[in-house]
C-alpha cells in the first residue's frame, strides 16, 4: 500500500555559470497509499523565479492535504526540500476541482508573497505540474512544461501529461499569468498506476519525443530497475540526485534538473 | 550494496528529438550609395559573422541565416545552417526597394516557420536584421504595408526585427517600421556590429523556457 519514493532538484550547469540558483523545486507526499507529486521550474527570466517555484510546490500541496483532511503524521526536511508523510483520512470526491482549486490557491498565494515582499508578480514566474495517484486511479493538473510519465501494471512506460508546447521552445505560460487557469491541463486515468515520474524540462528533452509526445523506455526502464534495486535503507533522494548529476546526463542537459520519482513498495 | 558500491545505471536517450532552430534573415542594402568603403566593411562584416557563429558548436547547429539583398530584391543565400554559412561577396547595384525586400524576408520567415511545424522542429523566434543607408525607393506604400506586418508580427512576438541605419539613411523611416527604436552604425563598424549579432544568436539558440535574453549592449557599434 505504500510508496517508495525519491526526488532531487539539481542546478544545471548553465545555471553554474552565471551563478543562478536552482529554479526548479519538487515535493513527494504519501501515504494510505496515496501518493501527491509536485514539480515547478521557476522561469529563467524571472529573478525570483527559485522562490516561486517553492512555493507553488509548497501551497499545492497544502491545498490538496486540506482537502484530503490529512493529519500530519511525519516532517521531514531533505536537502531544502520538504518531504512529507501523511495520513490521509478522506479521499477527495471530484480529484479534478480539487486540483484546480489547489493550482488557484497556489496562484493566490504568489500573489500575496508578490504583494508583501512588494515585488512584481511575474518575479514569481513558474510552470507547475502535480500528480495525484490513488488506488485505482491518477489525476494531474498541469501548466507550463515538464511532464508526467506513468509505469503501468504491466511494466511499460506512458507520458500521461505532456509538455506544453508553445509556437517558440523558450516560452511557456506561467503559473503567475493572470490568464493561466486558461492554460491548465487535466488528465485522469481509472487504472492502478505502479508509479510515476514526474520531471522538468531540463530533464523532458531527453526522454519525451517532440514531435510525439512519447515516453522513451529506453530511459525510463534503467532507471526503474536501478530504482528498484536500491537496498531498502538506501537514501533514494541522495541516488536520485547522483544519477541526475552524472555525465551522462550532464553532457546532454544544461538546465536545472529535477526528477521525483515513486514506484509502489 | 553499500554507498561505496553505489552504481548507476546506463541510460539511452530519445536521439530523434531534433536540435530546436533560430532563423534569421539578414536584409541588406547594396543600391548605389553602399559603393565603395561602405560594402567592402559590409563583406568583412559578413565574413567575421561567418567566423564567429561557426566558432560555437551549439549555434552551428541551431542557427540558420539566409541573406536578401535589394536591390533589386534578391536572395543571396536561402536558408543555410549556420555550420554551413558561406558569406557572400556582395556587389552594388541597382536602387532602394526597401519595401519589398521585407516583404521577401517576412515571407522566408514565414515559410521557414511553417516548414518548421511540418516536419515538426522546435523553433525559436525568428530574427530580421535590416541594414540600410538609403531611403525607400519603392514607394511609400511598400514599405508602410511591410512596417505593418513587421509590427503585427513584433506584437505576436512573431519575430524580433533590427534595423540598423548607416550614415545617410532616413532614420525616419526606419523608426516606423518597427516597435524596436533603429540603431545608427558608428562610421562603418560593420564588423562589431555582426559580432554582436553573431554573440546575440548564440544567445538565443541556448536560451531556455522563458529566459529572457539579454542582449548584449551595442553601443560598440550603434547609437539608438
Amino acid at each position: 500500500m505504500s510508496w517508495t519514493s525519491g526526488g532531487a532538484s539539481i542546478v544545471g550547469s548553465s545555471h553554474l555559470k552565471t551563478e543562478t540558483p536552482c529554479q526548479d523545486a519538487h515535493l513527494i507526499v504519501s501515504a494510505n497509499g496515496t501518493l501527491i507529486v509536485a514539480v515547478s521550474d521557476g522561469l529563467g527570466s524571472a529573478s525570483l523565479s527559485h522562490i516561486g517555484a517553492k512555493h507553488a510546490c509548497t501551497s499545492v500541496i497544502h491545498s490538496i492535504e486540506r482537502t484530503f483532511d490529512l493529519q500530519r503524521t511525519r516532517k521531514l526536511f531533505l536537502g531544502g526540500v520538504r518531504e512529507l508523510i501523511w495520513r490521509f483520512t478522506r479521499p477527495p470526491k471530484n480529484p479534478e476541482q480539487m486540483l484546480n482549486e489547489a493550482f488557484i490557491e497556489a496562484h493566490n498565494s504568489l500573489v500575496k508573497l508578490a504583494a508583501t515582499e512588494g515585488n512584481l508578480l511575474s518575479a514569481y514566474a513558474c510552470t507547475l505540474v502535480v500528480a495525484v495517484v490513488m488506488a485505482d486511479s491518477w489525476h494531474t493538473l498541469h501548466i507550463g512544461d515538464g511532464a508526467v510519465v506513468g509505469i503501468h501494471a504491466d511494466g511499460s512506460v506512458s507520458t500521461l501529461s505532456a509538455p506544453e508546447r508553445g509556437e517558440f521552445v523558450n516560452s511557456v505560460t506561467p503559473l503567475t499569468s493572470t490568464r493561466f487557469q486558461r492554460s491548465c491541463r487535466y488528465a485522469e486515468g481509472q487504472e492502478r498506476l505502479d508509479g510515476v515520474a514526474v520531471f522538468s524540462d531540463g530533464i523532458q528533452q531527453l526522454c519525451i519525443n517532440y514531435q510525439t509526445d512519447a515516453a522513451f523506455s529506453g530511459f525510463f526502464q534503467p532507471i526503474l530497475s536501478w530504482f528498484r534495486g536500491l537496498p531498502r535503507d538506501f537514501d533514494r533522494t541522495t541516488a536520485v540526485a547522483k544519477l541526475l548529476d552524472s555525465d551522462q546526463i550532464r553532457q546532454k542537459s544544461d538546465d536545472d534538473l529535477t526528477l521525483a520519482l515513486a514506484l509502489r513498495s | 550494496m553499500t554507498q561505496n558500491e553505489f552504481r548507476l545505471p546506463e541510460l539511452h536517450f530519445d536521439t530523434s528529438n531534433p536540435d530546436p532552430r533560430c532563423a534569421c534573415v539578414l536584409v541588406l542594402d547594396t543600391s548605389t550609395s553602399m559603393a565603395g568603403e561602405k560594402i567592402n566593411q559590409l563583406n568583412e562584416g559578413l565574413q567575421a559573422f561567418q567566423t564567429e557563429l561557426r566558432s560555437d558548436e551549439i549555434a552551428q547547429s541551431r542557427v540558420e541565416v539566409a541573406v536578401v539583398t535589394f536591390g533589386p530584391v534578391q536572395i543571396a543565400v536561402p536558408f543555410t545552417s549556420a555550420s554551413v554559412f558561406r558569406a557572400p561577396e556582395l556587389v552594388t547595384t541597382g536602387d532602394t526597394p526597401l519595401g519589398a525586400a521585407l516583404h521577401q524576408a517576412l515571407d522566408m520567415v514565414h515559410e521557414r516557420k511553417a516548414l518548421y511545424r511540418s516536419v515538426g522542429i522546435p523553433y525559436y523566434r525568428p530574427w530580421i536584421m535590416l541594414v540600410t543607408d538609403g531611403t525607400p525607393s519603392d514607394g511609400t506604400q511598400q514599405w508602410k504595408s511591410a512596417a505593418q506586418r513587421i509590427r503585427a508580427e513584433e506584437l505576436k512576438k512573431g519575430v524580433a526585427f533590427f534595423g540598423v541605419g548607416v550614415a545617410g539613411a532616413d532614420m525616419h523611416v526606419l523608426s516606423l517600421l518597427s516597435h524596436r527604436q533603429p540603431i545608427g552604425l558608428k562610421g562603418y563598424s560593420f564588423r562589431e556590429m555582426f559580432v554582436w549579432l553573431s554573440g546575440s544568436l548564440q544567445h538565443v539558440s541556448q536560451s531556455q523556457p522563458n529566459d529572457t535574453v539579454a542582449l548584449k549592449p551595442t553601443s560598440d557599434w550603434g547609437t539608438l
